[in-house]
C-alpha cells in the first residue's frame, strides 16, 4: 500500500520549477484552441441585439430556444442518438463477448474494424452506405437478380431508419472493441468460484458476469451515444431536409443557409451543454469500469470448444457482422469502378470515374492540397498531444485535467469553426481549418500516445536518471524511442482524420481551397456516385499510405 | 562521519509517514528490512534522490546530497523489476550509464568495457542479445551490470531477489557476497525475506510502519531481538508473559528434558497440540501452564510425537530473555 511506485515523484531540486512550467503550457497553449473560437460561436447568440432590447436578451435566449425548429432539432438528435446507441449496443454486444473470452482465425481482423469510426471519414461512410443499402444499392441489387424482384425491397437509406443504421454499422465495431477490451480483463476465477458453488452459466451471467461489464457497457453506450449526438456528415447527407437535422447539422444550415449567426450560436451553447454532459459522464462511466478490471486477463477459449449449434450460430453471427461493418467500404470501392448506365440502365464495370478523377485539373489540386492539409493537421494534432504528454502525470488521462483536454470531442468542429468565423467575419483562412482539424484529432492522438506511455514500465526513466541522465536525455533515450511506434500511428490517425474531413471544411470554407472530401460530398450531392466514390477510394488510400508509412518507419526502429 | 549519514529523514503521506535514519561505513552490506508497507522502499528511493525528503539531510562522503537530483548522486540501484530498456540490447543498457556521464567517450573504449563487465557475469557474447529473450537470472546480472558500470560507491537494492525463484535466489545471494567483496561498494539493500536479510547483511535495519525498530548485527537480531515484532519476524519465538513482563525464548532453545539435562534448569510439561515436519526437525506446538498461547519448540528425535502426548521439555532460565511488548501496535498493521 505504501509502495509508492509514480514517477509523479520525481519532483527533485531544479526539476520541479522546470515541471511546473511543463504542465503549465497545455493551459496556455492547448486551452486557448477549443476554448476561444467556442466562446466565440456562443456570444453569437447575442448578435442582433440592439441597445434597446439588451435587458430582455434573456428573453430573446429564452424564445430561441423554444423556437419549433431547434426543439425538433434537440427531438432529433437525442432520438436518433438513443436509437443509434441501442442498435450499435445490440449489434455489438454478442461480438464483444467472443472476442473477450474466445479464440478464432481473424480475431484481430475483428477487433481492428473498431478503428473504422475514427479513420473512415463519415461522408464516406454515408456514401459507400447509400452505395451498399440504398435504393440502388448493391444489396438491393442483389436481392433483386437473386429473387427476380422488379421493385428494390430495401428504401430506408434517406429516413430516421437510415441515419440509425448507418449510426449502428459505423459505431458497433467500438462498442466491440471497447466492452471486449474491458470483458477481457475481468478475472475468471469469480465465475469459476459461483461454478462450483452451483450457479449454472446463465446465473453465472446474470449475477457475476454482467454486473462487472455493465460499467463498461454504459461507458461505451455513452461514447456511442455522444458520437452519434454530435454526428454531422451522415444526418446531412442521409437526413436531408429539416425534419432530419440534428443540432450539428442546423448550426451548418443556420450559418450557410440562413445567415442567422444569433441562432447558430444558441444551438451551439445548447449542444454544447449536453455534448460536455454526455462526455463527463463517459468519463466517470470509463473510469469506473477501468477500476473494476485486473490486468491479467482470462484465458480464451477456442471457438470450436463451444456446442456446435452455438459455434455455428458464432461464426455466422462474426461473418455477417463484420460484412455489414465493413459493407460501405465495400460498396464504395465496387461503386468507383462501375459506369452508370444511360437512362437508368444497369450500371457496368468500368475504369471511367478513376480516368475521369486524374485527368480534371481540379480534383489532382484536391488530392495534394487535401494531402499537404492532411500533412499540417498531423504534424499540429501529434505535437499538441505530445505537449500534453510531456506535462502529465504517468496515471495518465484521469481526472479534470483529463476531461478538460478531451473537451474538443465534445466541442465539436462544426462549433469551432462557427467561432472563428465570428472571429474572423471576413472569411477564414486554410490556416484556420488545419488548426479547427487539429483541435479536432489531437484528442485521439492523445489517447493513443498516453495508452503507449502506460505500458513502459514507470522504472525506466528512473533508471536511466540514477545512471547519470538529464530530463531531456532521459526523453531522448528512454521515452521516444519506445513511443515512437505510437508517434507514428498517431501522426497517420490525424492525417486520416483531416483527409476527409468535411465539417470544418463546409463551415469554413476557405476560398480557392479544394479537398477531397469536400468534392466527394459535392458530387455525392449531385448523384455522381461512381465519380465520388472514386474519390472516396483515393482517400482511403491516402490513409491507408500514411499507416503503411508509420507502419514502416517504427519497423526499422526495432 | 560515516560514509553515509543520513539524518532522520522524514517524508509524510495522508495516510503514512516515514522517519528514519541511517549510517553505514564503506564497503557496509545493510538490509533493510521489515514486512511490506512499512516504508523501506520509499526509503530506498530518498537515498536514490527520486522522491525529495520532506526534512532531514542525507551526507555522502561527507557531502550533502540531499537536494542533488538522482543523476548527480553516482547512485547505482537494481530495481526490484530490473528496469531494463527494452529498446536496447543488453550492451545498449550497459553503456547507457557510461555514455550519459561522459557522452564524447570513445566507442572502442566503451566496448570493451561493456565486454569486461559482460565477462565478469558471465555473460560474454551477450552484448548483441535483446533484452525479452533473456531468462530471469540473465535479466538481474544485466540490471547488476548496468549498474555498476558507472563505479557507483553505494549501491541500492529493491528487492533484489524478489521476482526470482527459490533456486536461483540461493544461488544469487552467494553471488551477490561475492561481488560486493570483489568490487567493495557500499550496499543498502530492501527486502522482506528474513532469511535473505539473515544471510547476505552485515548489518539489518528491522523496519515498521515507517520507524527503525532495531538494528544489528545478523546474529544480534535473532538473538538478542528488542521487541515483540522483531522477535516473531525472524524464526518461530516463543513470547511468554511473566509477573515482570515479556520474556523470550527461540523455539530451539527448548528441548525434551531428557535430551538436554545438564543446563536445562526450568522444566515443565506440555500437551502437544499440533505438529509440523520440516526436515530437519518437528515444530511441535504444545500447551502448557505459562500462557494461553502454545509454546512453540523443535524436536530432532527419529519418530513423530502424536497430538495429545504428553511430554516434559526443559531449557535454561537464563534463555528467557526480557522484551519489549509491542504486539497490540503489531495487530494494526
Amino acid at each position: 500500500m505504501f509502495e509508492r511506485k509514480t514517477g509523479a515523484e520525481l519532483t527533485v531540486g531544479g526539476s520541479r520549477a522546470w515541471l511546473s512550467v511543463i504542465r503549465l503550457l497545455p493551459w496556455l497553449l492547448v486551452a486557448p484552441l477549443f476554448l476561444v473560437p467556442f466562446g466565440a460561436a456562443v456570444s453569437a447568440w447575442s448578435f442582433g441585439a440592439t441597445p434597446s432590447n439588451q435587458a430582455s436578451l434573456v428573453d430573446r435566449l429564452l424564445a430561441v430556444l423554444s423556437s419549433p425548429s431547434i426543439l425538433a432539432a434537440l427531438r432529433f438528435s437525442l432520438v436518433q442518438a438513443l436509437m443509434s446507441t441501442i442498435l450499435s449496443l445490440a449489434l455489438g454486444l454478442p461480438g464483444a463477448w467472443l472476442l473477450a473470452r474466445h479464440r478464432f482465425r481473424g480475431r484481430s481482423l475483428y477487433a481492428a474494424l473498431s478503428g473504422i469510426p475514427f479513420v473512415f471519414p463519415p461522408v464516406l461512410f454515408s456514401l459507400g452506405f447509400v452505395r451498399a443499402w440504398g435504393r440502388n444499392g448493391l444489396v438491393n441489387a442483389g436481392l433483386m437478380s437473386l429473387f427476380g424482384w422488379q421493385k428494390p425491397p430495401l428504401d430506408f437509406a434517406y429516413s430516421l431508419s437510415g441515419v440509425v443504421i448507418a449510426h449502428a454499422l459505423l459505431n458497433f465495431p467500438l462498442v466491440v472493441a471497447l466492452v471486449g477490451a474491458v470483458w477481457s480483463r475481468l478475472p475468471r476465477t469469480p465465475e469459476d468460484a459461483a461454478r462450483c458453488l452451483g450457479a449454472g452459466e446463465g446465473r453465472i451471467l446474470t449475477t457475476i458476469t454482467l454486473p462487472s461489464v455493465l460499467p463498461g457497457i454504459a461507458a461505451a453506450a455513452s461514447l456511442v451515444f455522444l458520437y452519434c449526438f454530435m454526428s454531422f456528415a451522415i444526418p446531412l447527407t442521409l437526413g436531408g431536409g429539416p425534419n432530419f437535422a440534428t443540432l450539428e447539422v442546423s448550426i451548418y444550415a443556420s450559418v450557410i443557409g440562413e445567415q442567422n449567426f444569433a441562432k447558430a450560436g444558441t444551438i451551439a451553447l445548447l449542444e454544447g451543454c449536453c455534448a460536455v454532459g454526455v462526455l463527463v459522464l463517459y468519463s466517470l462511466l470509463n473510469a469506473r469500469s477501468a477500476a473494476a478490471s485486473t490486468d491479467a486477463p482470462a484465458e480464451r477459449v477456442p471457438l470450436s470448444a463451444l456446442r456446435p449449434s452455438a459455434r455455428r450460430l458464432s461464426v455466422a453471427w462474426l461473418l455477417a457482422s463484420g460484412a455489414m461493418a465493413l459493407s460501405p467500404l465495400f460498396a464504395l470501392l465496387v461503386s468507383s469502378f462501375t459506369r452508370v448506365g444511360r437512362w437508368g440502365g444497369a450500371p457496368t464495370w468500368s475504369l471511367e470515374s478513376y480516368f475521369k478523377t486524374f485527368t480534371d485539373p481540379a480534383s489532382l489540386r484536391a488530392m495534394v492540397d487535401s494531402a499537404l492539409l492532411a500533412l499540417v493537421v498531423a504534424g499540429l494534432g501529434v505535437g499538441i498531444a505530445t505537449l500534453l504528454l510531456i506535462g502529465e502525470r504517468r496515471s495518465g488521462r484521469t481526472g479534470i485535467r483529463g476531461v478538460f483536454f478531451a473537451l474538443p470531442v465534445a466541442l465539436s468542429s462544426v462549433m469551432l469553426s462557427l467561432g472563428y468565423l465570428v472571429l474572423f467575419p471576413l472569411g477564414a483562412s486554410v490556416g484556420v481549418l488545419a488548426i479547427v482539424q487539429a483541435t479536432a484529432a489531437y484528442p485521439l492522438a492523445w489517447r493513443a500516445l498516453s495508452a503507449a506511455r502506460s505500458r513502459i514500465p514507470a522504472g525506466l526513466d528512473e533508471a536511466a536518471m540514477l545512471l547519470g541522465a538529464s530530463r531531456p536525455r532521459t526523453l531522448a533515450t528512454v521515452d521516444l524511442p519506445l513511443l515512437r511506434q505510437a508517434l507514428l500511428s498517431s501522426f497517420a490517425l490525424c492525417a486520416a482524420i483531416s483527409l476527409g474531413e468535411i465539417n470544418a471544411a463546409l463551415m469554413l470554407n476557405p476560398a480557392d481551397f479544394p479537398l477531397l472530401g469536400l468534392r466527394a460530398y459535392r458530387l455525392m450531392g449531385s448523384y455522381q456516385y461512381p465519380l465520388a466514390c472514386a474519390l472516396g477510394v483515393i482517400v482511403c488510400l491516402f490513409a491507408g499510405l500514411a499507416f503503411a508509412a508509420a507502419d514502416r518507419l517504427s519497423d526499422e526502429a526495432r | 562521519m560515516s560514509f553515509l549519514e543520513i539524518e532522520s529523514i522524514q517524508k509524510d503521506y495522508p495516510d503514512f509517514s516515514l522517519e528514519m535514519g541511517l549510517s553505514c561505513e564503506q564497503g557496509e552490506i545493510v538490509v533493510i528490512l521489515g514486512p511490506s508497507g512499512g516504508g523501506k522502499t520509499t526509503f530506498l528511493r530518498i537515498i536514490a534522490g527520486l522522491i525529495a525528503p520532506d526534512r532531514g539531510r542525507i551526507f555522502l562522503e561527507g557531502k550533502d546530497i540531499t537536494g542533488l537530483p538522482p543523476r548527480q548522486r553516482g547512485v547505482g540501484m537494481v530495481f526490484q523489476d530490473f528496469a531494463l530498456f527494452p529498446h536496447y540490447d543488453v550492451a545498449g543498457n550497459i553503456a547507457y550509464g557510461p555514455k550519459a556521464h561522459y557522452p564524447r567517450s570513445e566507442p572502442k573504449q566503451l566496448a570493451a568495457q561493456v565486454e569486461k563487465l559482460l565477462e565478469r557475469f558471465s555473460l560474454p557474447g551477450f552484448g548483441p542479445r535483446r533484452i525479452q529473450g533473456l531468462s530471469g537470472g540473465e535479466r538481474q546480472r544485466v540490471a547488476l551490470a548496468r549498474a555498476l558500470a558507472i563505479n557507483p560507491g553505494l549501491m541500492l537494492f529493491d528487492e533484489p531477489l524478489g521476482s526470482l525463484d527459490a533456486t536461483l535466489r540461493k544461488e544469487l545471494r552467494g553471488e551477490l557476497r561475492m561481488l560486493q567483496r570483489e568490487m567493495g561498494y557500499t550496499s543498502i539493500s530492501v527486502t522482506h525475506d528474513q532469511e535473505d536479510a539473515l544471510a547476505v547483511a552485515d548489518r539489518i535495519v528491522v523496519v515498521r510502519d515507517g520507524r527503525v525498530v532495531q538494528t544489528g548485527t545478523p546474529e544480534e537480531v535473532y538473538a538478542r531481538p528488542k521487541t515483540a515484532f522483531v522477535a516473531t519476524f525472524f524464526g518461530d519465538a516463543n513470547l511468554i508473559p511473566m509477573p515482570d513482563g515479556l520474556r523470550f525464548i527461540r523455539a530451539e532453545q527448548i528441548a525434551l528434558a531428557s535430551e538436554n539435562p545438564s543446563t536445562a534448569n526450568l522444566s515443565l510439561d506440555i500437551t502437544v497440540s499440533d505438529i509440523e515436519y520440516r526436515g530437519r526437525d518437528y515444530l511441535v506446538k504444545g500447551q502448557s501452564n505459562l500462557g494461553k498461547d502454545p509454546l512453540q519448540l523443535c524436536f530432532r528425535m527419529a519418530h513423530r510425537p502424536r497430538v495429545g502426548d504428553s511430554v516434559r521439555i526443559a531449557f535454561p532460565e537464563s534463555s528467557l530473555l526480557p522484551i519489549m511488548d509491542d504486539r497490540e501496535i503489531i495487530k494494526g498493521v
